[in-house]
């Protein structure tokens, strides 16, 4: 199984004053997803209140340059932070389980303990 | 069920019993799994065998050795039996086994395979046929036991008859009836004994005790691997905290004009 580097950073972009007639919540509405009508630029600025343009401008800054090893971005709407993952820590003894069952096997069917710890691998 | 119970405790009974025969049909599953694929258990049997067998079957007839044609036959069709036999009286606790016939027209015994009947204990029937009415949960069905020796006993009866806990089992693959099977018992049955356990009801089986422990195991080791696959996929997890001092504001006007 291979194990994916993965290194997670956030740009945060200055935004300007937020309008509060408008978009405050533009990411529960799938119109605010469309892209920009004909006429309008394709690009504008990194404070648009457009998550569809927000997300292509960034997007654009980073897969421009000359690399064959592109991040994945991702733009999130408003209001929204990253936060480290939690890890999951098992607590179960998996050796101290494995080692009981297979003493109790060997109980079991007389067969001598050793036998298996030579055999198998342990853990 | 006692048919004076208060029918609370009917329902409790019922739903006791109901999760008895989960059990018992889980445990079945697992011991099968056990016997048929692990390999601490198979690595077991195949020392026993080593043991056991690796000398082969030496038969003499009336005192002479047999010929090599013949020495041959017990090779390809006893050996195998015999090992079979070893790995059900380990895992059954008997060896149910039956005859089949080759294209020559010979006969050679056949353990039955794993997963082709299911198995019980119950009061033997002479001993239930002495108590028809002590309210045992068990009923014995009269079925026509394939006699082991029938020279020395009167027909209907077997050895194993007398004793007060039997092996049943049922067959459940292909046409083979119950008759058609003898059954050796290597260890002697019990009756129940994990009824009401607080931990699992299981088949009667001399393996039985590593059932939950081998339940455990591969729970545990699933979860291993599920905390694994967790950690090592790349995730983003995201927070969502609105800003709602503004809003609060505009709406604070608009409620006061």
């Amino acid at each position: 199984m291979g194990v994916m580097a993965c290194r997670i950073s956030a740009c945060l972009p200055v935004r300007q004053e937020d309008n509060p007639s408008q978009y405050l919540m533009d990411f529960v509405h799938e119109d605010h997803y469309a892209p920009p009508a004909i006429g309008e630029s394709m690009f504008p600025n990194i404070q648009a209140h457009n998550v569809w343009q927000r997300e292509h401008v960034m997007r654009r800054q980073i897969m421009e340059t000359p690399s064959n090893h592109h991040p994945e971005v991702y733009a999130l709407p408003r209001d929204h932070d990253v936060v480290p993952q939690t890890r999951l820590d098992p607590c179960e003894d998996l050796a101290f389980l494995l080692d009981k069952y297979r003493r109790d096997v060997s109980s079991l069917t007389g067969t001598f303990f050793f036998f298996f710890s030579f055999f198998l691998p342990a853990g | 069920m006692n048919r004076y119970m208060h029918p609370a405790n009917q329902s409790m009974h019922r739903a006791r019993q109901n999760s008895r025969m989960r059990d018992i049909q889980e445990s079945q599953i697992l011991l099968l799994e056990l016997v048929t694929t692990e390999p601490t258990i198979l690595q077991s049997f195949k020392i026993i065998e080593s043991i056991c067998l690796s000398q082969g079957i030496f038969c003499r007839i009336q005192g002479a050795e047999v010929s090599k044609p013949f020495q041959r036959f017990l090779d390809d069709h006893y050996l195998p039996f015999c090992r079979a036999a070893i790995r059900a009286m380990f895992t059954y606790g008997f060896v149910p086994w039956r005859t089949r016939r080759l294209g020559k027209g010979d006969e050679v015994p056949e353990v039955l395979p794993p997963g082709t009947f299911s198995w019980h204990t119950e009061v033997g029937p002479e001993e239930q046929a002495r108590a028809p009415h002590s309210g045992h949960h068990h009923q014995h069905h009269q079925k026509k036991r394939r006699r082991s020796e029938p020279s020395e006993q009167p027909i209907g009866l077997d050895d194993d008859d007398s004793r007060l806990v039997i092996y049943r089992i049922t067959p459940s693959a292909g046409g083979v009836r119950e008759e058609d099977v003898s059954i050796y018992i290597s260890t002697p049955p019990a009756l129940d004994v994990s009824a009401n356990s607080c931990l699992y009801a299981t088949v009667p089986s001399p393996l039985s005790y590593l059932l939950t422990d081998y339940k455990n195991l591969r729970e545990a080791q699933k979860r291993r691997s599920h905390a694994d696959a967790w950690n090592t996929t790349a995730r983003i997890v995201s927070t969502f905290k609105p800003s709602l001092r503004q809003v609060s504001s505009w709406f604070f006007w608009f409620l006061l004009f």
